[in-house]
């Protein structure tokens, strides 16, 4: 019964089904931009596309990367899986050395102080290494 | 009333009245029409689709478009494959799961850990159709002209953490799913458009092949 829905919808479950149980052990790991939009500004890009992999245990959790610089000079950061899922967002100083990650949105499985800590750290070092 | 003024008010108010959106009512008999997609569902084998996938981010005032192939085979195999803007593809047959990304393929077997054990378990859910009778949704049937729209609403498990609800347009004729919408909490959505789908077509077995 119902089951052309469902062969569609659940695809879409296996990526929260997948985030639910990982553990909150990290690291984090950037590639090359999949996009890059210069701005007037030589060396701040405007907008980034990284891909993306968080491995949690062994685990592999993949997705995009998105970097969008502000008014304030601040960026916009989005984590999002192929899929369409978001994973998290929020704002932070990429050119600080501080902890200013802002999160705006985040999934439960992924809100825990580590993981953050760890994902801002490796998403100002694949920036700084672009 | 001016004369000049009566005359658009006529021209227009067709028009108007006649681009206003469709209004989704309830469907009278949602017993027949599960017994019609249940129908469809016996009598197909397989499923090959485009897709355009398209993401709004409110946050980040961006709107995300991929697209790619989607295949189905009864009973157990699926691939679903993004072409643009990046290559990646998730292929399921039986319990064995295989992720290409970016041509770098990996390889789980469900029973070898917790994760896919639930994963295969949803992709049995998926199969025999037992995933909306295990309560994890609540369904609402509604329609409009052209469709037939399913809203479900995740009543309990790890789903209800992440999403709103999902929203299935299905097409009137053939009872398979058009569209897609999954809404999360945040209110951000995706829109998945199927199209090209063509039923009971040979897939060649290299789709899936996961040897």
């Amino acid at each position: 019964m119902q089951r052309s829905l469902l062969r569609y919808s659940a695809w879409i479950s296996l990526v929260f089904l997948a985030v639910s149980c990982f553990s909150p052990r990290i690291t984090v790991t950037g590639e090359q931009p999949a996009s890059y939009d210069k701005t007037l500004q030589p060396g701040l890009p405007e907008k980034i596309i990284y891909k993306a992999t968080v491995t949690l245990r062994g685990q592999e959790l993949t997705g995009r990367l998105m970097l969008k610089k502000t008014d304030d000079d601040r960026y916009r950061v989005a984590w999002y899986s192929e899929m369409g899922m978001t994973y998290l967002e929020g704002t932070m100083d990429i050119s600080s050395e501080k902890k200013t990650f802002i999160i705006q949105n985040i999934i439960p499985a992924l809100d825990k102080k580590m993981f953050l800590r760890k994902f801002e750290k490796s998403v100002r070092q694949v920036y700084n290494d672009s | 009333m001016k004369p000049i003024k009566i005359y658009i008010l006529i021209v227009l108010l067709p028009i108007i009245s006649f681009s206003q959106p469709a209004v989704d009512v309830p469907v009278k008999d949602p017993g027949n029409l599960i017994a019609q997609i249940a129908y469809f569902s016996r009598n197909t084998t397989s499923i090959t689709a485009g897709f355009i996938q398209v993401k709004e981010m409110s946050f980040m005032e961006e709107t995300v478009t991929s697209s790619g192939r989607f295949y189905f085979q009864k009973d157990d195999k699926v691939r679903w494959e993004y072409t643009e803007p990046f290559s990646y593809a998730i292929i399921v047959s039986g319990d064995r799961i295989r992720i290409i990304d970016e041509g770098k393929q990996k390889d789980f077997d469900a029973g070898s850990g917790r994760m896919f054990r639930e994963v295969s378990r949803v992709m049995t859910g998926m199969v025999d159709g037992t995933l909306l009778t295990d309560g994890r949704f609540a369904v609402s049937w509604l329609e409009a002209p052209d469709y037939y729209r399913a809203e479900l609403v995740p009543v309990s498990g790890a789903m209800k953490d992440y999403l709103s609800g999902i929203g299935l347009k299905l097409n009137k004729t053939d009872h398979s799913v058009d569209e897609l919408k999954m809404v999360e909490k945040s209110g951000d959505y995706t829109i998945i458009t199927f199209n090209n789908k063509k039923f009971n077509a040979t897939i060649p077995p290299e789709v899936f092949g996961l040897d």
